[in-house]
């Protein structure tokens, strides 16, 4: 942990030759730019410790500690070292091509510089290295060449490069950059790869979704030719290596979440009268990235984090609030409530002890994995500290090999944990030893549910032709070797999650152009395209004959759930998009720095009444005259109707009253008034439901807020008097009390008639 | 078969309402069953036990037991014993409890002779108290005279008290699956001399039955009681065959009475689907979705513990949360459209709307998408991250399932193959990649109506790259064979078949029998054997000289196994001659924490060092990992990066 980040330099040829590309085709400087953002996003995505400085040479300005008047010129340190942040994106999106040549050499000079002075005298360093960005069209000067090199050994500076070519084809081998990802991609500790751990890559794990487009191969200019070789020979003297674009993108375009340390849970393992020092590690589980961890926040102002509070209420007509003091722990028993003190609670706990000890072995054949239980595979091997017990430790997971037996164990992780059941199933590969861990079912866990046997009914059982078929079926579908050299297909240990692939590019899509609707790709098909697409072709003939052999009718019981799917689930992102559409204006504005980015959600989202300020949002939004006047004031009536309805006791009825109120002014400055009488009958009808809020209507009524009478506007058709009497009459739900008891109120039950 | 067991002597027509009807991963309502125990007075019930039932009563050894001299008592305990068991297997049934000729009467129809004790309700501990009164032998006579009046009564209609029972269950607020009646009667022919009355009992049986109510019988056998011939009139009530008679009249009378009188700590599992999805095979030259249909169950889930909850002090009643966001400088109440969601990276906060957080979620419709197959022999051993599910096929909305799945259950069992599908179980969850391996029916061979399995494919998670983590390769040298043998004996000798209902869970057998002692005012909980715990004694007697032998072998002979070496073992030592001696005063009140922090070895010292720490300097870390804290200190000391 001492040395646990690394110093990077990345150096970038922006000169001329950077900037060439055949139409249609991306430059060299485009393809540089869109790698170092993945660079630079994953760092910041992994909350990764790595410093990264940006040096541009081929610039027009200077910037470098030994630039004077002849010497290093054009070479522009413009983020000086630091972790990633936005700022050194911003930087690299900013990077244009440069008119004034600089000396490549140089530029690797400044940046050993650059390391040099940056890290002297600070800890923690495990690497330094410099990432250069060329496509070797520059010429240079090669005179103090080996003084150099000799000095970046000393430093312990390595230097990668990345271009792309470096020249392969003059072997005559036409594609040499695709498919010779063997010996440079495994490396590990290269920097595009997480610190310390290496991935597994090949090319089949690899999804291709970037779609950028290289010039095609032009013969290298002589420059070119003595620029790669140079190169080569940095980067092969100071042990870095060398990646043509293609790689890097390829290496790139996986997201990869922070990387967890490996930590070990001990226990004392026991059998009979053995003790044994035992380490357990996570060997797999779920990884939901720390990063994905939303937070909530107040739409207008996203700075501000909403605060959560959950208090306690009765559960009966008062919904009175309780205090913390005045509750006590309990329990359910049957419709018994059990109030528990602190005290008996603890008393009543199961008491264990930590452990970890075997109860006793069964044939590893019976332990079918539906029976696994937990979220975790834990990996067990011997605490090293303890040679004679590892020993033993060894022994004793080569004698449960050689049987086909695993232990059943009792687990407790501490005092106060429940004690669990698992087993161990010993593990033995030609370099490693251990045991994995899963937990197992208490009889309580297993739910004993019977199927009835599929033959037991006739026409389920398939005919000896419906076998045949699908017999091809496997075997045309068979993945088990259907991998270029052999292996299997969609091997767990290859295929990335792709939700968290989603999660990272939607994430980093949001960040650079907040206004853009996030693009939802990135599935396992997609991902998998090229594999599934073979598999198709291949089954295809077999799924015809499946289908004209198997029959399967629909009985169109699950056709309602789809239509509601419509309604309500795949609209999602149509309106999202609609309202980006609607936005559209806005987009101009430069959307990267956080300030803008925060100032355009909130003018986007003062296209609605909020609830916190609706009185004010509204006469903003009246006042700004978009969305139409009508569409404001539906969406006011709908904000009231909701505050009422949401209302804990009347604690929102002032504010829709407020609201109210200033529809009513509006609508009558506006000479809408039928807007609002047309809502104020409804809101008395709604009062009248069942579980309406009549309490409300009687705020109403208290406030005398009548319907916009023909006195106060000329649109009006309700005169006054009609105003009044609406006020005054009773609810439907009203009347229908009163008529049991009062029998005076003859008028009043012929209403009810005839709301009924 | 339990009695507690919903689908009890129903034609298993519960199973099919059970299952998830119509919704994709949403689960129906609770279905809830009623019973009614219908428990007759005559003064035959208050006579000693015949001998034949006294054995039922006093299988167990519990004291309490042996004092159930009476009839009325053995079954006043039965039903506390049902009531009991009902809270821990479902506690959302319901129950009740009517009483025939007593002398006082309470029921809705004024009917004589007819007492209504329990209406249909949840159990509760006052209830349960009240029958272990009416069944405790000091208690019983007292309890029951002060209920219901001292005389017994033969001036009851079985009709009536059949009328009565209905209409509880008609009157009943939830909707029942399953309603069942309980007559416990030790009257073989109650109306023997009045033939209206057995009339009227026996049509209004079959009303009952008519209307999906099932009645079941209990005889009582006591001193002047000896037999119980179902001829004389139940045959007629409980609409037994000839064939069924038979076999009743020649069963112990009190078989499923014990069952009754057992305790069962264990929770009941409706069987019920966790979704019914599509599973796609792909798409036929005509475009037609090659598509079958199959329900989802969890065979194998954690038991829940009971949860505490939180009750209002005053009243000891239940509370509810209501959760509110508000702004935190104004504390202002929020709506849903008011809240955004964001995620803070390298000081940017990127912002996101709920709905697109659902549509990032959301990959493809619930269902299985086929991807190929693939031998058994590709799924490792740690090829595990949660628990799986069963699949079995559904023809209710793909008619023509069943033989397909059936077919292709067949080919993979005999090519040994398991199917590689993506699997999307909810709208909004990520799609998994998931093996489905299939499951041949198992039959316990000594027994043929004892299914092991059943047939299906199991739904087994595999985890993405993402969730496997590198660990280092632990190379050691392997110990010789004839070492390895000594092993293999002490394996040999402790070896059993393990089987999953096995082991209780000790954890929660103690909590239920601790709620249930605190709510029923006992003394002490019932008693709780922990399987979990090997008995050493017993290992060692079975394998005490090979592990001596292994001792020998491996360990220098004074050495004690087991205890954990304090700060002088080697591999610290080692890198203790490097490091100075910071932790070595890891005891130590005054570990030099900015000394550790400059060397870069904040990481070697503990959490609670680290912790007292940051208390003392007033540092607020932003977690409490290990790490959090370092970054805290460093930080504080300027020595961040």
């Amino acid at each position: 942990m001492a040395a646990n980040k690394e110093a990077l330099a990345l150096v970038v040829d922006i000169g001329v030759g950077m900037s060439q590309a055949a139409p249609g085709f991306d430059t060299p400087l485009q393809i540089t730019s869109d790698i170092l953002q993945m660079i630079v996003q994953r760092k910041m995505f992994q909350q990764s410790k790595d410093e990264l400085a940006l040096i541009l040479y081929g610039a027009d300005d200077t910037n470098n500690e030994l630039a004077d008047d002849d010497n290093y010129q054009n070479i522009n340190v413009t983020f000086s070292l630091a972790p990633a942040n936005w700022h050194l994106f911003e930087e690299i999106q900013k990077i244009r091509p440069g008119n004034s040549p600089a000396d490549l050499v140089d530029a690797v000079v400044v940046a050993a510089d650059h390391l040099r002075r940056e890290t002297e005298g600070k800890r923690g360093y495990a690497a330094k290295r410099i990432l250069l960005f060329t496509n070797a069209a520059t010429p240079f000067s090669d005179s103090n060449l080996q003084i150099i090199v000799d000095s970046l050994r000393r430093q312990d500076i390595i230097v990668d490069a990345i271009g792309p070519t470096w020249g392969q084809q003059d072997q005559g081998n036409e594609d040499a950059t695709d498919d010779d990802d063997g010996h440079q991609n495994n490396q590990p500790g290269s920097p595009m790869q997480t610190n310390g751990h290496d991935q597994e890559e090949s090319a089949s794990a690899r999804p291709t979704t970037n779609n950028h487009h290289q010039s095609p191969k032009k013969p290298l200019t002589p420059q070119q030719k003595t620029g790669i070789r140079v190169i080569s020979d940095i980067v092969n003297t100071t042990e870095g290596s060398l990646f043509t674009f293609r790689e890097a993108l390829g290496i790139l375009s996986v997201h990869q979440s922070k990387s967890v340390k490996p930590t070990a849970t001990k226990y004392v393992m026991q059998l009979a009268d053995l003790k044994l020092h035992i380490c357990t590690y996570i060997q797999v589980k779920d990884n939901k990235p720390g990063i994905f961890r939303l937070k909530k926040v107040y739409a207008r102002d996203p700075t501000t984090e909403i605060k959560v509070d959950r208090s306690r209420y009765t559960r009966d007509e008062q919904d009175e609030e309780i205090e913390k003091e005045e509750l006590t722990d309990g329990f359910r028993y049957g419709t018994t409530f059990v109030p528990i003190t602190k005290e008996t609670l603890e008393d009543m706990k199961y008491q264990s002890e930590k452990c970890f000890s075997i109860i006793g072995f069964s044939d590893a054949n019976m332990m079918r994995r539906s029976l696994y239980l937990g979220d975790t595979v834990y990996e067990v091997i011997a605490e090293p500290a303890y040679e004679e017990e590892a020993q033993t430790f060894t022994g004793l997971v080569q004698a449960m090999y050689e049987t086909n037996s695993v232990a059943i164990v009792r687990k407790c992780f501490s005092e106060r944990s429940s004690p669990e059941l698992g087993f161990l199933r010993p593990h033995i590969a030609h370099d490693h030893i251990c045991m994995y861990y899963v937990k197992l079912p208490f009889a309580e866990d297993v739910r004993g549910f019977d199927f009835d046997n599929l033959d037991a009914i006739k026409r389920n059982q398939p005919s000896e032709e419906q076998l045949k078929t699908i017999d091809n079926l496997i075997t045309t579908m068979d993945l088990t070797h259907a991998d270029r050299g052999g292996e299997q297909s969609f091997q767990p240990e290859l295929i990335s999650n792709p939700y968290i692939q989603r999660m990272f590019q939607s994430i980093a899509r949001r960040a650079i152009s907040p206004e853009e609707p996030l693009a939802l790709t990135n599935t396992v098909m997609e991902m998998n395209d090229a594999l599934i697409r073979s598999i198709a072709a291949r089954s295809k003939r077999t799924i015809d004959e499946i289908h004209d052999q198997f029959v399967l009718r629909d009985t169109n019981r699950r056709q309602k759930i789809t239509t509601g799917d419509a309604l309500f689930g795949s609209n999602d992102i149509s309106t999202k998009k609609a309202r980006h559409e609607e936005n559209g204006e806005e987009a101009a504005i430069d959307s990267t720095s956080f300030e803008a980015q925060a100032a355009a959600k909130k003018k986007a989202a003062l296209k609605t009444v909020g609830t916190v300020t609706p009185v004010e949002d509204f006469k903003i939004l009246i006042e700004q005259g978009s969305p139409s006047f009508s569409d404001v004031c539906k969406q006011m009536c709908t904000l009231i109707i909701d505050l009422i309805n949401n209302s804990h006791g009347d604690s929102l009825f002032d504010k829709a009253l407020q609201c109210v109120q200033c529809l009513r002014e509006t609508c009558l400055a506006k000479l809408e008034p039928k807007l609002f009488n047309d809502f104020e009958t409804l809101l008395k009808r709604k009062a009248a439901d069942v579980d309406g809020r009549k309490d409300f209507w009687k705020k109403i009524i208290d406030e005398k807020i009548s319907l916009i009478t023909s006195e106060e506007c000329i649109e009006s058709n309700v005169i006054p008097v009609e105003a009044k009497k609406f006020l005054e009459e009773e609810t439907a739900n009203e009347v229908m009390n009163n008529t049991s008891i009062a029998g005076d109120q003859d008028e009043n039950e012929e209403d009810l008639f005839d709301l009924i | 078969m339990s009695l507690l067991d919903q689908n009890w002597g129903g034609s298993g027509g519960g199973d099919e309402d059970a299952l998830d009807d119509n919704q994709q991963g949403r689960q129906i309502l609770t279905s809830r069953d009623g019973t009614l125990m219908l428990i007759e007075c005559a003064s035959e019930m208050f006579e000693s036990l015949a001998n034949a039932m006294n054995t039922a009563s006093s299988n167990s050894d519990d004291d309490d037991d042996r004092e159930l001299t009476t009839g009325f008592q053995v079954v006043m305990r039965a039903c506390q014993r049902f009531y009991q068991s009902k809270i821990i297997s479902n506690d959302k049934d319901l129950s009740g409890i009517i009483l025939y000729g007593t002398e006082k009467n309470k029921n809705a129809f004024d009917f004589n002779h007819i007492y209504i004790l329990h209406e249909l309700a949840q159990p509760s501990a006052e209830r349960i108290i009240q029958l272990e009164n009416l069944s405790k032998k000091d208690t019983f006579q007292k309890t029951y005279k002060d209920l219901f009046g001292s005389t017994q009564s033969k001036g009851y209609s079985l009709n009536e008290a059949l009328w009565t029972c209905s209409n509880l269950f008609s009157n009943s607020p939830q909707r029942l699956t399953i309603k069942r009646v309980f007559i416990f009667t030790c009257n073989d022919q109650p109306h023997a001399s009045n033939l209206t009355l057995e009339r009227q009992a026996k049509q209004r049986a079959k009303d009952l039955n008519d209307v999906g109510i099932q009645v079941e019988v209990f005889p009582i056998l006591t001193e002047t009681r000896t037999t119980f011939d179902y001829k004389k009139f139940f045959q007629d009530v409980l609409m037994l065959s000839d064939d069924e008679l038979e076999l009743r009249n020649s069963q112990a009378p009190t078989g499923r009475l014990n069952e009754l009188l057992k305790l069962v700590y264990s929770k009941e599992h409706k069987k019920r689907a966790y979704c019914t999805v599509p599973f796609s095979l792909g798409t036929a030259s005509d475009g037609t979705p090659l598509q079958l249909s199959v329900s989802v169950f969890n065979m194998v889930r954690p038991c829940t513990k009971p949860s505490k909850i939180k009750l209002d002090m005053k009243t000891n009643m239940e509370t509810k949360t209501v959760t509110k966001h508000y702004l935190p400088e104004t504390a202002e109440i929020l709506m849903p459209s008011d809240i955004q969601y964001g995620i803070d990276v390298s000081n940017r906060r990127v912002l996101f709307d709920g709905d697109e957080i659902k549509a990032i979620k959301k990959f493809s419709d619930p269902g299985f998408e086929i991807l190929g197959f693939k031998n058994l022999s590709c799924l490792l051993p740690h090829h595990y991250v949660k628990p799986g599910h069963f699949i079995y096929p559904d023809e209710k909305y793909v008619e023509g399932s069943a033989c397909l799945f059936n077919a292709l259950l067949k080919k993979c069992l005999e090519k040994q193959m398991f199917i590689l599908c993506q699997f999307t179980a909810r709208r909004s969850t990520p799609p998994r990649l998931v093996a489905l391996i299939p499951q041949a029916e198992e039959v316990n061979k000594k027994d043929p109506s004892d299914r092991i399995a059943s047939n299906g494919f199991h739904v087994h998670y595999l985890p993405y790259a993402d969730d496997i983590r590198t660990l280092p390769k632990n190379d050691v040298a392997r110990v010789p064979d004839e070492q390895v043998d000594v092993f293999k004996n002490v394996i040999r000798n402790l070896k059993f078949k393990y089987r999953s209902d096995k082991f209780e869970n000790p954890a929660l057998q103690t909590l239920w029998r601790n709620i249930e002692a605190a709510a029923l005012n006992k003394d002490k909980p019932e008693e709780f054997v922990d399987l979990t715990i090997p008995n050493e004694e017993n290992q060692n007697e079975k394998v005490g000289s090979y592990i001596t032998e292994i001792k020998q072998m491996f360990f220098p002979p004074d050495y004690v196994m087991g205890v954990t070496k304090r700060s002088s073992t080697k591999r610290k030592a080692d890198s203790a001659a490097t490091s100075s001696s910071t932790k070595r005063s890891k005891s130590d009140e005054n570990v030099d924490v900015e000394a550790a922090a400059r060397n870069n070895l904040l990481p070697k010292l503990t959490v609670p060092i680290l912790k007292d720490y940051c208390k003392e300097k007033n540092l607020k870390a932003t977690g409490t990992k290990k790490q959090d804290l370092i970054d805290a200190i460093e930080q504080y000391l300027s020595i961040a990066t």
